[in-house]
């Protein structure tokens, strides 16, 4: 397998979303990521609608749920609604560890979630282990 | 002298007997004779003198003593008489015929002027027909007393009581014996004796009608010693022994109660209307009877518009057929005062036909045309409206605290992730200065990002709680004690835990009680190893805990403070934590219906108790 792994990452924090490419630059294999700052922009992308008309589909969503405009929780569902989406991974990464959240994300299909910690190297140590685990020890679609 | 001899003498003169030849028939004729008329003389005045001392009412009295002088003269001049039959003295007999003249004459002239007095001394049959008349006359005296309501009480101008009434045998509880010739003093009571006398000399010497109404505060005396109030009027009566004084008296006991029911009922009138809630009594048929002013401002009717109306009229419609269920249960109910409709929303009904939220509080009203019920109507629409405001209020505030903590954490991750990134990247790259900036700026955002975690698990308690389910305290504390396991060694610390109950709690947050008062106890430990003991008992039918260490103690006058949000007691760095700990676990308490305090000695350790509610006793050990 030669082609990177393509990941959207949806956040809409430039910051987070510095720490995010910065951490899994780090890893082993070829990385191809785009970043979306809004729930709308992500739908696009997924849909290759107007901007994103020649995205690719990616293998992994990187998806943060309090987004502006359309939220992630949207995506996730739409995402799921979706046939030619409903088979992508989605990663909830998120600073939110509200109960109602996690349990609705799961409810909502998504594969795993993550509450942002607070602490950077617990930061990218979390983000290390989402890029141990799904670019090398899970199987993509 | 010798005047007198020649008087006493009985020389030259012959004896009496003499002229009687001496014959004995005709001298024991005059013997005899004489003598029984003397005795008889001498016995006379006797018997005069003893009837006139008995009746002592005997008019002309005098005359009797005159006659008595009279008599005793006669006996003497016939001892005389015997005497001059032998012995001559005729001077001296002479002389006591002529005192008994002196004695007899005006004795009769006297008794000649006493004939028309005694003429007018009437007969016996006189007498008699005056006695019936007297005592027909004291028969109706009588009746008419004895039918006087009041007790009549008859005095004359000593104050001696004269003659009573039965009324007055029953009123004071004295027998008529023991009143009459008494004085009238003893119908008072001591304290009014002594200006009493006078008040009657008043009286006496200016007679006429007089009355002391009840409001002087006068009062009758009973034989028992007990006292009562009364009314008194007096009058006067002429009588042929003299001013008499007949005394009206009344007791005013029952009117004084009445007239102080009347007032007292007056004033409740007053109070009800006044009354700063609606109130409406109902019948027991339900039909309104009364409604005070608050309750016509309630409901928009007037008084007319209501009394005489079935109250279902303030009720809405959905609620009338329930109510008339109600009410029976309220009128076979025990009859005492409660709280209607407990836990469920009453309204009222307003002439406008808007419905009005009321609480309402039912009395029964026992009344002599059977069992009122009174109902005391609050609007509390302003309350609830006030409750409302502030549940959402609180709600708003907790729903801030968590979602401003939860925004703040956001930059602040920012500003945390990246100065520590500087940090990690350029450490040594730039000068000393650089570096210990970076340090202060990554240091001061972690303590920010700790205060903002921490109000949001305080302001969790009460956003985030979960459903009082039984909670096993022993389980949870073993589960803690897992958590805590690492600076339980760390600190050398041993915990001993006794039998903890089942309790009625949110599982997460009681583990977290423990948690935060067992990590008090590790982190404010003194110089010897802690130990920490956890209990509970059963104390007033609720598990009042107890988490008891042997750290550094803390001064009571701390003691409400500790519990606050960011209280510390201690400079930064000498023990870790915001301070937020103990207000976490105080808001835990508290939501679950307890309360939480501490005893301490600084140096010796600190004893937090805390109460919880039992569901059942479960023993438990680690």
């Amino acid at each position: 397998m030669t082609r990177p792994i393509r990941v959207l990452l949806v956040e809409d924090n430039p910051g987070d979303a510095d720490l995010i490419r910065d951490t899994l630059d780090g890893g082993a294999r070829k990385l191809d990521m785009a970043v979306v700052g809004d729930g709308a922009a992500a739908s696009d992308y997924l849909l290759r609608r107007g901007a994103y008309i020649d995205a690719e589909r990616p293998d992994l969503v990187l998806l943060d749920l309090n987004l502006p405009g359309v939220d992630g929780r949207r995506v996730l569902a739409e995402m799921r609604l979706h046939n030619d989406l409903r088979a992508i991974p989605v990663v909830v990464l998120t600073s939110s560890d509200a109960e109602s959240d996690i349990a609705g994300s799961y409810e909502a299909g998504a594969s795993c979630y993550v509450t942002k910690p607070g602490e950077l190297t617990a930061f990218q140590s979390a983000v290390k282990s989402i890029e141990a685990f799904w670019f090398k020890v899970a199987k993509l679609p | 002298m010798d005047w007198l001899r020649e008087m006493l003498s009985a020389d030259g003169f012959m004896p009496h007997g003499h002229c009687y030849l001496w014959r004995p028939g005709v001298l024991w004729l005059h013997l005899i004779s004489d003598t029984l008329i003397a005795l008889a003389y001498a016995t006379i005045p006797f018997t005069l003198m003893h009837f006139v001392r008995r009746r002592r009412d005997l008019p002309f009295s005098w005359m009797f003593v005159c006659f008595g002088i009279f008599i005793i003269a006669c006996g003497v001049t016939h001892v005389m008489e015997i005497w001059t039959l032998w012995i001559p003295t005729y001077w001296v007999a002479g002389f006591v015929k002529a005192v008994t003249a002196v004695a007899s004459v005006p004795t009769a002239i006297l008794l000649v002027q006493l004939v028309p007095k005694a003429l007018a001394i009437p007969s016996v049959e006189n007498l008699r027909a005056t006695g019936e008349a007297v005592a027909a006359s004291a028969a109706q005296f009588r009746a008419l007393l004895e039918s006087a309501p009041d007790a009549m009480v008859i005095i004359d101008a000593r104050g001696k009581i004269v003659m009573i009434n039965a009324q007055t045998e029953r009123l004071f509880g004295y027998r008529r014996e023991k009143l009459v010739g008494h004085l009238d003093e003893v119908l008072l009571p001591e304290r009014f004796r002594a200006e009493y006398p006078e008040r009657r000399n008043a009286f006496f010497a200016a007679p006429g009608r007089r009355s002391i109404d009840a409001d002087a505060g006068i009062c009758g005396r009973r034989e028992d010693g007990s006292e009562f109030p009364i009314e008194v009027s007096v009058s006067p009566i002429e009588a042929p022994s003299g001013l008499l004084a007949s005394i009206a008296v009344r007791d005013v006991t029952e009117r004084n109660q009445t007239q102080a029911r009347v007032r007292v009922l007056a004033i409740a009138a007053q109070v009800v209307d006044a009354a700063p809630y609606a109130m409406v009594m109902t019948g027991p048929r339900g039909i309104i009877k009364m409604v005070n002013h608050e309750a016509e401002q309630l409901f928009g009717y007037s008084r007319d518009e209501l009394v005489g109306q079935p109250v279902d009229m303030l009720l809405p419609e959905r609620f009338r057929d329930a109510h008339a269920g109600h009410v029976r249960a309220f009128s076979s109910a025990p009859k005492k005062a409660r709280t209607m409709g407990a836990g469920r929303e009453l309204h009222g009904l307003h002439k406008s036909g808007t419905e009005i939220p009321v609480e309402i509080g039912l009395g029964p009203v026992e009344t002599a045309d059977g069992l009122f019920t009174l109902a005391s109507i609050i609007d509390i629409t302003e309350r609830r409206a006030r409750e409302e405001a502030l549940r959402r209020s609180n709600a708003e505030l907790e729903q801030f605290a968590y979602v401003a903590s939860h925004d703040l954490q956001e930059p602040l991750r920012m500003v945390a992730s990246y100065t520590e990134l500087l940090g990690q990247r350029y450490r040594g790259k730039l000068d000393d200065k650089a570096d210990k900036y970076i340090f202060y700026a990554v240091d001061g955002a972690k303590r920010m990002q700790r205060l903002v975690a921490d109000l949001l698990a305080y302001s969790r308690v009460g956003s985030q709680g979960k459903a009082m389910v039984p909670v096993d305290c022993g389980e949870v504390l073993s589960y803690v004690l897992n958590v805590l396991a690492e600076p339980i060694r760390q600190a050398d610390a041993v915990v001993d835990v006794g039998s903890l109950p089942i309790v009625q709690g949110d599982e997460g947050q009681v583990g977290q009680l423990f948690q935060n008062l067992i990590g008090n106890a590790l982190k404010f430990r003194g110089p010897t190893p802690p130990r920490i003991t956890v209990e509970a008992r059963l104390h007033r039918g609720r598990w009042l805990f107890s988490v008891t260490d042997n750290g550094i103690g803390i001064d009571m006058q701390h003691a409400d403070r500790i519990f606050e949000m960011f209280q510390r007691l201690h400079e930064r760095g000498k023990y870790e934590g915001s301070g937020v700990g103990l207000a976490i676990a105080k808001r835990i308490v508290e939501r679950h219906g307890g309360r939480i305090w501490l005893e301490s000695r600084p140096g010796e350790g600190t004893t937090f108790f805390f109460t919880m509610h039992s569901v059942t006793r479960k023993a438990t050990s680690s």
